[in-house]
């Protein structure tokens, strides 16, 4: 990509009153994306300047292809979208740029939603979901990333003996599936903290407080009468998706971008001491997955689902950039 | 539920210890610590296939507490989920030094995957880019990061 010619593409939907900018190198090279996401969302108008994000109403969702940005384009970035509050949605494309800067991105809580851009392909259908959940709000479901005949077998999980159960369900499917080991473990892995987290981290009491955040992961917990874990996995012959689904919707965005700025940064307090967890488990699981999605409903649930590129050996999958995204769906009824 | 299983031998002045499964909260490497003998402790770990984010925190306690101690301790055929933590997790290792890995390949015509000791202590640390397939004669490709494998060596 050559840095030097900069241009923004605008995608305005009228029927909403929201708009998609798209900020890439050169709008030719992205014209396939674009002709993707005019068909999913609208029109496109083409604008010429970083500077002209500040024109976009709030409701506006700006995808910018971070590895074209040089650097001063790429602090702008982190001072016009960092705080998180007000102003247009940041939708990062990379191919894996991002990566090297992912401290700095999650600890100034501008990385919400990024999509990996292949040198060769963009993955048309994890961008298309991306862009229609942030327009639409019909966030949860992991269903949305696979083709509609790639079925997902449902576990639902209440206690740790059933955590343990639902971690050698899965093992155990990725091993009828052929799967490599070294993926396999990745697999297990992500479910594993996955599955700690709604257990453990997740329940709220009345008071809004946390029933088991503190207590030891060695001492089992069972969630409440009428209260579980829908703990999902598909596979589709090139991805391997991981989904647990908690009834309480106590994650905050935040908390998320903050773990994974200390993950990443890798300093003295990266390992939390303390009776409760290791303050790893969203490092850990970002670190173990092609792309980890976020559905939050605050009060209501949590979703984390977990895709993993299964098509070859580890190096391809370690080799190639990494998805994030945080989707929060609000005053819903 | 205790996912860790560990076998000692006491050899040439060292205690080796060989350690094999999941690195979890379950593990108790407590006992460990306890072993008699103040000899080297080598810490084998080619047989230690996943670590969660509880079982790093363990790991840790762990390697500072043999820090802390007279004894010293080195890990050798460290697998690559070890290899991962190592590159990844700050004072994964501690005082000790790391003295072999095990170098990770895989066959794309059969699915299956082997590893092979690489000593980082001798003067060539070369990582061969593929090897025969001993289960369908194909051909295996190193299967990570060469860079990973190697950038803690000393």
């Amino acid at each position: 990509m050559d840095p030097k010619s900069p241009r923004l593409s605008i995608l305005p939907v009228s029927s909403s009153g929201k708009s998609i900018a798209f900020l890439g190198a050169d709008a030719d090279e992205f014209a396939e994306l674009v002709r993707g996401l005019r068909k999913a969302v609208g029109e496109v108008k083409v604008i010429e300047s970083l500077a002209e994000v500040s024109k976009l109403p709030s409701s506006s969702l700006v995808a910018v292809y971070y590895d074209a940005r040089i650097e001063a384009d790429r602090n702008r970035l982190i001072s016009d979208f960092g705080g998180g509050a007000g102003g247009p949605t940041l939708l990062l494309l990379s191919e894996k740029r991002a990566r090297h800067n992912f401290a700095q991105l999650f600890g100034s809580h501008v990385l919400t939603n990024m999509i990996v851009i292949d040198s060769n392909s963009v993955n048309d259908r994890d961008l298309l979901v991306t862009v229609k959940k942030l327009r639409y709000g019909d966030i949860f479901g992991m269903e949305k990333y696979f083709a509609p005949d790639a079925k997902a077998h449902t576990l639902r999980v209440t206690t740790t003996a059933e955590k343990n159960w639902a971690l050698n369900t899965i093992s155990e499917y990725a091993g009828v599936l052929g799967i490599p080991p070294r993926l396999r473990a990745l697999i297990r892995n992500v479910s594993d903290e996955y599955l700690t987290n709604a257990l453990y981290n997740a329940p709220v009491a009345e008071d809004g407080s946390r029933k088991y955040a503190s207590r030891p992961r060695t001492q089992p917990v069972a969630l409440d009468p009428g209260q579980e874990i829908e703990f999902q996995f598909c596979y589709d012959g090139a991805r391997f998706g991981i989904a647990a689904k908690d009834p309480f919707g106590s994650l905050e965005p935040v908390q998320v971008q903050d773990y994974l700025a200390k993950g990443f940064r890798g300093g003295e307090d990266q390992v939390s001491e303390g009776t409760g967890g290791a303050g790893l488990g969203f490092f850990q699981i970002l670190d173990s997955l092609s792309h980890l999605v976020i559905n939050l409903e605050p009060g209501k649930r949590t979703e984390m689902i977990g895709l993993l590129d299964v098509r070859g050996g580890y190096r391809n999958f370690t080799e190639a950039g990494k998805s994030f995204n945080i989707f929060v769906r609000q005053g819903s009824p | 539920m205790n996912t860790l299983k560990w076998k000692v031998a006491n050899a040439n002045g060292k205690t080796e210890v060989e350690i094999q499964g999941a690195i979890t909260e379950d593990a108790d490497l407590n006992g460990l610590l306890a072993l008699e003998g103040s000899g080297l402790l080598a810490l084998d770990l080619a047989g230690v296939v996943q670590i969660n984010s509880c079982g790093v925190r363990e790991w840790i306690h762990f390697v500072r507490k043999l820090s802390d101690g007279d004894r010293g301790f080195e890990l050798v055929r460290c697998s690559p989920a070890i290899v991962r933590q190592l590159n990844t997790i700050a004072n994964f290792r501690g005082a000790g030094s790391v003295r072999s890995v095990m170098l990770p390949y895989y066959c794309s015509s059969c699915r299956s995957e082997a590893q092979v000791p690489l000593d980082l202590t001798g003067a060539s640390r070369e990582i061969a880019d593929e090897i025969p397939c001993a289960k369908c004669g194909g051909t295996m490709e190193f299967d990570d990061m060469p860079s990973t494998y190697v950038s803690f060596a000393g």
